[in-house]
């Protein structure tokens, strides 16, 4: 079985306990308007562009016509091309390179080996991330099982925006699920993500894993203590729930974007001020769950 | 271990450090760069030089053999100014070094009064540090002097001079002995003089007896620090917690001390000087010699917050709480101590060279890289190097101009090079041994060693047991990266011909295309980044690099060699003495750091790689290739951090890893530092085996340490 990576990301210390390899998988159904990994929301590989690199030689030029040079502007239409990787593979400079790789499970798993001894000194593993891997269940599920065979601590960051049958199958090879929740108001999640939230919620009142339920702070969107208050209280009521965490936004994604061309998401959001990053912290507090913020326990 | 809290000295504690601080910007100010160690000592009186004069010095102003460097140490220690402190519970600060009061003395290439120059052309056609003349650099053991005092090795050596007066050269050896220690006892009774209560009574009683107690201890080895560091700059250590282990004990069973007293009398010692001292680790038998002094060593470290060297011994049967607690103190303060060793894997390499197991236990990490068995084993570490880029910029050149260019033969050709390099190395050690003796005598530490006073013989000259000499491998990255984007770039992708490749590294990218010949070649696969050619040409060159010294690791003479990878603070200069290199680097650039793959080795930097990679480069016969870790917040970040730390020092060790320096450093600070580094005095950085005050590294090594950092610290 094959499918499609953007990253294998080794030495996490974010996505689950100890050390960690992140596997990040290509293609979500959500179109999160602050999406921090934009790389990861088309499922087809694409052209990775740094400007700064660009030598302006045109060796590109040659094997593809669909980059040009317009006023010292390299210019790609990204519109037709394919992702073949011709380009990438003239460029003398690293500044045209692919954003994602085909991996057969073998391969992906080989790779994550790699960290075996660090995963057990450290009670780590690996994680499946993304972009969504219940976009790829077959590819997922099958990274998931063989590590798992071999010992290894698995984990799956999902939005758990996908049928029943999806779930049951990713969450059976996984020995923690970290999923998002970014609103309980269904028009609400709707506008932010592209998606609603009905399959979410039925998803995590029947998940049977341990949970680590997690919100991004998102300016706009959900940044107010009514929403991560009901959110919480969700949250309570999930008998698999280890903690809930909120995790505060960052541009990061804005960075890469631009290396991808999606000029409608460079643009950074609004910071939320630490005022209001404490006063959000304190109304899911309140509900009386357990609570991380940004990978810390927040205690009162 | 119960956890400590001081309470009693804190007042003198921060005044002392305070006084440090003042001091390390007086050194600043009047001495401007120092890249190197703080080594503790403080300026003289202006006006002290003005009156002071070596009694035997040569036509051109410097001094050497055996006499002279007696005469002239007594003189100086008779002349040493005395300090004391009130807030001290030691007496006395070192304030010369005479090593580097010679005339024509330079750090590269001391003065040497015998002929080498059969040697200068492969030592300069492959960059070699060759350590002809160099001092120190293998370990006392202290445990000599703590039973005899200063009183009782005046006696000993009276007593060989006695047995070999009819030795010449026993004679004129031991003579210099009594010189030397005449000297000693002379700066210790002054400086007794000036001192009140406690600390004049102890050193009063410590210029002729035996220490007893563990602040007469203390003030014992830092008088033996002094001196030795007066005299040549000598920095090893010793096993601290197992040499003051016996006083402490003492001191505790009798009521006389509490740990409050024993941190206190610990920090001070520390404070004296940044020696390498080692906690931990196996005894003879191989059982763990962790004691609660051991842990009091590291609260005194980590009540002071300075510039510090300590070591903990990390093997199968260590104490856990020691590795955590060393943890938690590296994560806490980010002074860049203490670091680890990975006992394991120098036990076992070592005893590849056919020594037992229970002498490879004794033997301890004692400087930045180097391993030595205390008091026994003469090893000349840390400067004795092969400039790998050098040679294989000599072997490249050769290759261009016979224009039968394949990777075979530039391999082939750097392998004949580095064997020609390595003899040459060889050969210098050989006459290293035959002459240092005429040059520089150890005369200070072979007090604290095992044969020099007994034989009547030089520490450098047969006095000691075994002579096991090192030899570092530097810029191993540089080379095995070079190798790798030759196959890539030439041989497998022929995305540029070989002449285009060797065009533009001899214009050093100059030429029309070079800049992107540069690029590509940089694009090529690193090592580090696991699995790629350029990991497998770096464990080759490593290979390449063990197998090159003659006569299965033997100099001519027979001397043993033991390899390492290394470059100590000379990455920059190694640089400059090389063109480009096929892996797109630019003339003159820094080389790689030790066994560090280059900056910017992969995308995402993962510090599991640089931990595998590093761990796959040892040499295997029990010296280091040192593990150089820089890390940020972006590791440390989140819960269970000294777990998650512990595991990755736990991983290398198990892979062969010897020997651990970390770097905690803030991003942000350190660019404010680069900046304005008087605001900053008391930012101590990790260079490589041993912390620096940032403020005290030249502006070019300022860069040069915070490039490395910052640019690795991004992906970590």
């Amino acid at each position: 079985m094959d499918g499609i990576i953007t990253e294998i990301q080794h030495a996490s210390i974010h996505d689950g306990p100890g050390i960690r390899s992140v596997v990040f998988l290509k293609g979500c159904q959500m179109h999160c308007f602050w999406c921090h990994n934009p790389e990861a929301i088309r499922k087809e590989i694409q052209i990775w562009f740094q400007e700064k690199k660009c030598l302006h030689c045109g060796a590109c030029f040659s094997v593809c016509s669909l980059h040009q040079l317009s006023e010292r502007e390299h210019r790609i239409d990204r519109e037709r091309c394919t992702g073949c990787g011709r380009c990438a593979d003239r460029c003398f400079s690293g500044a045209l390179t692919l954003c994602g790789k085909n991996f057969s499970v073998e391969m992906a798993v080989e790779d994550l080996m790699q960290d075996e001894l660090f995963y057990q000194a450290s009670g780590g593993g690996i994680t499946l991330s993304g972009g969504e891997p219940g976009m790829q269940p077959e590819f997922a599920e099958g990274i998931l099982r063989q590590c798992r065979a071999r010992g290894i601590h698995t984990a799956l960051e999902t939005n758990l925006a996908y049928p029943e049958s999806i779930r049951k199958v990713l969450c059976a090879e996984a020995d923690l699920v970290m999923a998002d929740l970014k609103q309980m108001d269904p028009g609400k999640h709707r506008e932010g993500t592209g998606c609603g939230n009905r399959q979410i919620l039925e998803n995590l009142r029947r998940l049977d894993r341990p949970l680590i339920l997690r919100t991004p702070l998102i300016p706009g969107f959900n940044d107010d203590t009514e929403s991560i208050r009901r959110i919480a209280e969700f949250a309570a009521s999930l008998k698999p729930l280890l903690y809930y965490e909120l995790l505060t936004y960052h541009p990061l994604g804005c960075g890469k974007a631009v290396h991808l061309g999606m000029k409608s998401r460079c643009a950074p959001l609004p910071e939320i001020p630490e005022e209001k990053i404490s006063e959000l912290t304190e109304s899911a507090a309140a509900v009386g769950i357990p609570l991380y913020r940004n990978g810390k326990e927040w205690r009162i | 271990m119960k956890s400590f809290r001081m309470t009693r000295y804190t007042g003198q504690i921060a005044r002392l450090v305070a006084k440090k601080k003042e001091q390390v910007l007086e050194k600043q100010r009047k001495l401007g760069k120092a890249d190197e160690d703080d080594y503790g000592y403080v300026l003289p009186p202006e006006d002290f030089m003005t009156h002071f004069h070596f009694p035997e010095v040569d036509e051109n102003g410097s001094f050497h053999g055996v006499r002279a460097w007696a005469k002239n140490f007594r003189a100086l220690m008779e002349a040493h100014p005395v300090y004391v402190d009130a807030d001290d519970a030691l007496a006395g600060r070192w304030m010369f070094m005479m090593s580097r009061m010679r005339a024509g003395y330079q750090l590269a290439l001391a003065p040497f009064p015998a002929d080498y120059s059969f040697l200068h052309r492969d030592q300069e056609r492959y960059d070699l540090t060759h350590g002809i003349g160099k001092d120190a650099h293998f370990a006392p053991d202290y445990r000599i002097g703590l039973a005899l005092g200063w009183g009782g090795l005046t006696d000993k050596v009276r007593k060989s001079l006695k047995r070999l007066a009819k030795d010449e050269e026993a004679a004129e050896l031991l003579q210099a002995e009594l010189d030397v220690l005449a000297g000693i006892r002379n700066w210790i009774h002054r400086t007794a003089l000036a001192a009140e209560g406690e600390v004049r009574r102890i050193n009063l009683k410590l210029e002729t007896e035996a220490p007893e107690t563990l602040q007469e201890a203390c003030q014992w080895i830092a008088w033996f620090n002094m001196a030795s560091r007066t005299y040549n700059r000598d920095g090893a250590g010793g096993q601290l917690d197992e040499i003051l282990r016996p006083y402490y004990e003492r001191d505790i069973a009798a009521g006389r001390i509490d740990d409050e007293d024993a941190v206190y009398f610990i920090a001070c010692l520390l404070l004296n000087d940044p020696h390498y001292y080692q906690i931990g680790g196996p005894d003879r038998e191989g059982n763990d010699q962790t004691s609660r002094i051991s842990y009091l060593i590291l609260e005194a470290a980590h009540l002071l917050k300075i510039s510090c060297n300590l070591t903990i011994r990390v093997h199968d049967r260590m104490e856990e709480g020691l590795f955590r607690r060393g943890v938690e103190i590296l994560l806490e303060d980010r002074l860049g101590y203490p670091r680890f060793s990975g006992d394991n894997a120098l036990i076992r390499g070592y005893m590849r060279n056919g020594y037992s197991a229970e002498q490879a236990r004794e033997r301890i990490a004692l400087g930045c890289n180097w391993m030595s068995i205390p008091g026994r084993e003469y090893t000349l570490n840390d400067v004795v190097k092969i400039n790998l880029m050098k040679v294989f910029e000599v072997a490249f050149n050769e290759m261009a101009e016979s224009g039968q260019c394949s990777l075979e033969t530039l391999h082939s050709g750097f392998r004949k090079h580095l064997a020609k390099a390595a003899l040459c190395i060889a050969k210098g050690l050989d006459f290293h041994l035959a002459h240092q003796y005429e040059n520089e005598p150890e005369l200070l530490l072979n007090l604290l060693c095992h044969g020099p006073i007994e034989k009547g013989r030089d520490a450098s000259h047969g006095g000691v047991e075994f002579y096991n000499m090192a030899c570092d491998g530097a810029g191993i990255a540089v080379v095995a990266d070079s190798f790798a984007a030759i196959q890539t770039q030439v041989v497998e992708r022929r995305r540029i011909s070989w002449k285009e490749c060797i065009d533009a590294v001899r214009s050093d990218f100059r030429n029309a295309n070079g800049e992107r010949i540069r690029l590509l070649l940089a694009s090529s696969p690193r090592y580090g980044h696991g699995g790629t050619c350029a990991d497998e040409w770096a464990v080759t060159l490593m290979r390449d690099f063990v197998e090159s010294f003659p006569n299965r690791h033997h100099t001519p003479e027979g001397r043993l060699i033991i390899p390492g990878l290394f470059s100590w603070a000379d990455s920059l200069r190694f640089g400059k003495t090389v063109g480009a290199t096929p892996n797109g680097r630019h003339a003159g650039e820094p080389s790689s750091h030790g066994a560090n793959p280059c900056p910017n080795f992969r995308r995402d930097g993962a510090v599991t790689a640089i931990v595998k990679a590093v761990a796959s480069l040892q040499c295997g016969y029990g010296n280091t290739s040192p593990l150089q870790l820089e890390l940020n917040d972006s590791f440390l970040n989140g819960e269970n951090t000294v777990d998650r730390l512990m595991a990755l020092f736990r991983v290398h060790f198990q892979l062969g890893g010897t020997l651990i320096n970390v770097n905690i450093v803030h991003a942000e600070t350190l660019r404010a530092a680069q900046k304005n580094p008087e605001l900053y005095p008391d930012l101590i950085v990790r260079v490589t085996g041993f912390t620096a005050y940032f403020i005290m590294l030249s502006p070019e090594f300022r860069e040069f340490v915070c490039q490395r950092i910052l640019k690795e610290e991004q992906y970590a």
